[in-house]
C-alpha cells in the first residue's frame, strides 16, 4: 500500500488526529510549578529535623495574602477604592480572621509585612466611611436606640462593635503592644455591661434585653453575630486573665433554648423587643416579639446555613458542646450534592430551588465550618463548588481568584471574599487554635523582626522551642535579608544540602542578619 | 429476507451483546471492565483553561465510557456508564446524586454511543464519524438528564444548575466528545492487531475451536442467516 493510500483510507482518522493535536494544544496547559518542599535536615550533631512537621504556608495562600496587602496599603484610611461598597464592615473583619489564621502558621515571622496591614485595616474599620455606610445610610439612627443605646459604637449595634473588637484582640494576641489595650477593654467592658445590667444601671440576669445577648438592627438577637463578642471575651480571658466570659454563660443557656428550631438549628434571628410601629413597615420578618419569620413568609421561623456554620465555627473554640450537638443537623439540613466530590450548602433549606448572595457566604462559612470539625470529605466537596469555577490570576507577587466574569459588578465583590476564605479554609490553624494565646514568653523566642526585599515568600518560620532550633523556609524571588531578633548565639545554619556559608550571616548581639541570594532556601538555625 | 417480529427481537438481543453465551459473557467482562475504568478515570483530571466563566479541558472518563461502549457494545456502555457512575458517587460521595438520575444519564450516554459500533470495523473512516455523532448525541441526552436530575429531583436552582453545572458540563465535555473517543477507539483497534490479534490466532489455532456454531444466526448487516 503507498503512503498515499495509506492516508486516503484513513482520512476520518488523521482529520480527528489532527483535531485533537490543535485542542489538546489549545486546551491542556502544563499544572503549575509544584510548591517547595520540606525535607529533613540534619544538624551537625546529628539530630534531624524534619521541616515537614512544622506548618508551613503555600504559594497561592502568601500570593493571596499579598494581593490584600497591595489593595488595603495603597489606601488611605478613609478610601474605600477596590473595597465592595456593601457589607463592607463584614469583609474587612472576615478578612482579618482569615489572615489571621495565616499569620499563626508562620509564628516567628512579625514584622511589618503582618502588622502593619491589620493596622490599616482596623483603621479602616473604625474609619468614618464605614459609620456613614453601615449605620448612618442604613436607618440605624439614634432615634432608634431607645437613648441609652444609641450610636454606632454603642451596644445596640453589636455587628460592628463585636468584629471591631475581634480586630483589636487578634492584634494583641500576635504582637502584644498594648497598642489598642485600653480601647478594647472598653469594648469588653461595654459588653460585659450589656449583658449582666439592665438599662437603668442595676445588676440584672439576662442583661439589657433579658436575654444575656445582645443585639443588633437593632432589635433582633442574632446567634451568629453573638459569637464574636463571646469569642473575643473568652480570649481576652485567657490572654488578661480576666472573667468577662461569665457574662455570656446565661446568654448561651438562653438561645439553646429559645433559638433552636425543628431541624436542632439555630433559627435566624429573635426580636427580644416590641418594635416601633414606624418599624413594621421596613421589615416582614418582624412578628412580634420572638422568632423572626421568614421573609418572603412561608410557615416557619426565619432560618438560615450562613450563620449557623459561622457560629458553629466559633463556638468550638469556647462552648465546644453545642458544636459537637449540632454540627451533624447542620449537615443534613443543608447539604446539597451537584456531583458526588462537588456539594454545596443552601442558604435556607426552606428556599431549596434558590441561589443568591447568602448560599455564597453559607459555603463560605461552611468551608470554615467543615475545617473546624475537622470534616475533610465534605470540606473537599465544598471546596470543589466553590473555588472550581475560578482560575488563579498571578500579578507580579500576589495571586486572585478570577470572578470577573460574573455580572453586574458581583465578581468585584467575590473576588475578596473568594480570597479571604480560601486562605481561611486552607491554613492549618483553626480558630480554637486562636482562641488560645500565646504566652507572655512567647514573645523572648527569636523571630524575624524585619526583612529587606520584594518578593520574599515567607512559607515557614518556626521557632522550635524543644529542639531550640528555628525552622525557616523562604523563596526569595529577589536578594533578601532577613533580621532576627532575641537571637543570641547562632551556632550555624543549615540546609539539606549542607551548612549555609558563614559568609551570609552574621551576629550582632541578640540580632542575627541572614542575607539570602534568590531561590527556595530551607534551613535550619541552630 | 422479511424482518418478522422473532428477527427483530433477534437483531436488538445481537445489538446489545445477547444472543449467545459467549456474547454474553463478552458483554460482562467489557462492562466490568468499563466500570473498573470509568471509576478510576473519575480521578483524573487533566489541567485546562478558563476563560470566563467557561472551562475547556479533556475528560478522560467520558472518552473510557464511549471508548468500552464501542467495544463491548450498548449494553456494556450502558453499564459503564450507569454502574461505574453509581459506585463512584457511592464509595467517593458518600451519596447516590438525586437518586440515581445522573447514574442513569452516564448509563444512556454509553448505550447511544455503543449503539452504532456493533460489528463495525473502526478501521472504516464512516465508522469513526458515526461513532463521533452517536457519542455526541448520547453526551446531550446526559446533559437533559442532569438537568432535569437538578431541577426536578434535586430541586436545584435554576441559576445553580445552568451556571455551576450545565456550562461546564458543556464547556468541558464538547471538545473531549467530538473527536477524542474516535482517536482512542482507532488506536486501540490498531495496537491489536499489530500486537494481540496474531498472537491471539496462534493460540486459538493451537487448540481448535472450543465450541462450534451448533445453529446460524441472523447477520443484520447482510440480510442473511
Amino acid at each position: 500500500m503507498t503512503a498515499m493510500e495509506t492516508l486516503r483510507r484513513n482520512k476520518a482518522f488523521l482529520t480527528f488526529g489532527l483535531l485533537a493535536l490543535i485542542i489538546s494544544g489549545l486546551v491542556v496547559r502544563p499544572t503549575a510549578p509544584s510548591d517547595v518542599g520540606y525535607p529533613v535536615i540534619t544538624l551537625p550533631d546529628g539530630r534531624a529535623i524534619n521541616t515537614a512537621a512544622y506548618p508551613h504556608l503555600d504559594t497561592v495562600q502568601i500570593g493571596l495574602y499579598n494581593w490584600f496587602r497591595d489593595l488595603i496599603m495603597n489606601l488611605d484610611t478613609e478610601d474605600f477604592t477596590g473595597i465592595p461598597p456593601i457589607f463592607t464592615q463584614y469583609i474587612l473583619a472576615f478578612s482579618v480572621d482569615a489572615m489571621a489564621t495565616l499569620f499563626e502558621t508562620t509564628p516567628g515571622y512579625r514584622t511589618d509585612y503582618y502588622r502593619a496591614w491589620q493596622e490599616q485595616m482596623i483603621a479602616k474599620m473604625n474609619s468614618s466611611w464605614i459609620e456613614e455606610h453601615e449605620w448612618n445610610m442604613m436607618g440605624f439612627n439614634n432615634v432608634s436606640q431607645w437613648g441609652q443605646t444609641a450610636g454606632f459604637r454603642g451596644p445596640g449595634n453589636i455587628m460592628w462593635t463585636g468584629h471591631y473588637a475581634m480586630m483589636m484582640s487578634l492584634y494583641e494576641r500576635f504582637f502584644r503592644t498594648g497598642k489598642y489595650n485600653t480601647e478594647l477593654q472598653s469594648y469588653l467592658n461595654q459588653f460585659n455591661h450589656t449583658m449582666t445590667y439592665d438599662m437603668a444601671g442595676n445588676l440584672h440576669t439576662g442583661g439589657f434585653w433579658n436575654c444575656g445577648m445582645i443585639v443588633c438592627e437593632p432589635y433582633i438577637v442574632f446567634v451568629q453575630c453573638n459569637t464574636i463578642p463571646q469569642w473575643t471575651m473568652h480570649m481576652t480571658d485567657t490572654m488578661w486573665n480576666t472573667t468577662y466570659s461569665s457574662a455570656y454563660e446565661y446568654g448561651v443557656n438562653w438561645l439553646m433554648q429559645n433559638m433552636v428550631d425543628d431541624h436542632g438549628c439555630f433559627i435566624d434571628g429573635y426580636f427580644v423587643v416590641e418594635l416601633p410601629p414606624e418599624w413594621h413597615a421596613m421589615t416582614t420578618t418582624y412578628g412580634g416579639i420572638g422568632p423572626a419569620r421568614l421573609d418572603p413568609p412561608v410557615n416557619h421561623t426565619a432560618e438560615n446555613s450562613y450563620g449557623v456554620g459561622w457560629a458553629l465555627m466559633l463556638f468550638d473554640s469556647y462552648e465546644p458542646s453545642i458544636t459537637n450537638q449540632m454540627y451533624d443537623d447542620y449537615v443534613a439540613s443543608y447539604i446539597r450534592h451537584m456531583y458526588p466530590d462537588y456539594a454545596y450548602l443552601l442558604g435556607a433549606y426552606s428556599y431549596p430551588d434558590k441561589f443568591g448572595a447568602t448560599d455564597i457566604f453559607a459555603d463560605m462559612f461552611g468551608l470554615t465550618c467543615t475545617k473546624e470539625a475537622g470534616d475533610w470529605a465534605l470540606h473537599r466537596k465544598l471546596m470543589n463548588f466553590v473555588y472550581d469555577p475560578w482560575p488563579i490570576r498571578w500579578n507580579g507577587y500576589s495571586c486572585y481568584f478570577d470572578s470577573s466574569a460574573l455580572p453586574m459588578g458581583l465578581g468585584a465583590l467575590l473576588v475578596m471574599v473568594n480570597n479571604g476564605f480560601y486562605v481561611w479554609a486552607t491554613t492549618p490553624v483553626l480558630m480554637k487554635d486562636l482562641a488560645k494565646p500565646r504566652p507572655q514568653s512567647f514573645f523572648n523566642l527569636p523571630y524575624i523582626s524585619s526583612t529587606t526585599g520584594n518578593g520574599l515568600f515567607v512559607h515557614q518560620a518556626t521557632y522550635d522551642e524543644t529542639n531550640h532550633v528555628f525552622v525557616l523556609t523562604v523563596n526569595a524571588h529577589e536578594p533578601a535579608t532577613l533580621t532576627f531578633s532575641n537571637f543570641p548565639g547562632v551556632q550555624g545554619i543549615q540546609s539539606a544540602a549542607g551548612p549555609i556559608p558563614a559568609a551570609w550571616w552574621s551576629q550582632n548581639g541578640s540580632q542575627m542578619t541572614l542575607e539570602l541570594p534568590p531561590g527556595v532556601w530551607n534551613v535550619v538555625v541552630y | 429476507v422479511p424482518k418478522s417480529k422473532f428477527t427483530m427481537r433477534l437483531q436488538l438481543k445481537e445489538r446489545v451483546g445477547l444472543v449467545s453465551r459467549t456474547a454474553v459473557s463478552w458483554t460482562v467482562i467489557w462492562a466490568l471492565l468499563g466500570i473498573g475504568m470509568f471509576f478510576v478515570s473519575r480521578f483524573l483530571r487533566l489541567p485546562g483553561i478558563t476563560a470566563g466563566l467557561f472551562t475547556f479541558e479533556i475528560v478522560p472518563y467520558f472518552i473510557v465510557l464511549v471508548v468500552f461502549a464501542a467495544f463491548g457494545g450498548p449494553l456494556a456502555g450502558f453499564l459503564t456508564g450507569f454502574c461505574g457512575t453509581l459506585l463512584f458517587d457511592a464509595l467517593v460521595g458518600g451519596t447516590i446524586v438525586w437518586a440515581g438520575t445522573a447514574a442513569l444519564g452516564f448509563g444512556l450516554f454509553g448505550l447511544i454511543a455503543g449503539w452504532p459500533m456493533v460489528r463495525k470495523d473502526p478501521a472504516n473512516g464512516r465508522n469513526l464519524v458515526k461513532l463521533a455523532v452517536a457519542s455526541l448525541l448520547g453526551w446531550l441526552l446526559n446533559a437533559a438528564m442532569l438537568l432535569f436530575g437538578a431541577l426536578v429531583v434535586g430541586q436545584m436552582s435554576i441559576l445553580l444548575a445552568l451556571l455551576w453545572m450545565l456550562l461546564p458540563y458543556l464547556t468541558t465535555g464538547l471538545t473531549t466528545i467530538i473527536v477524542f473517543p474516535p482517536i482512542v477507539v482507532r488506536l486501540c483497534q490498531l495496537a491489536w492487531t499489530a500486537a494481540l490479534e496474531p498472537g491471539y490466532h496462534r493460540l486459538r489455532a493451537r487448540r481448535g475451536p472450543k465450541n462450534p456454531p451448533r445453529r446460524t444466526i441472523h447477520d443484520p448487516s447482510t440480510g442473511t442467516t
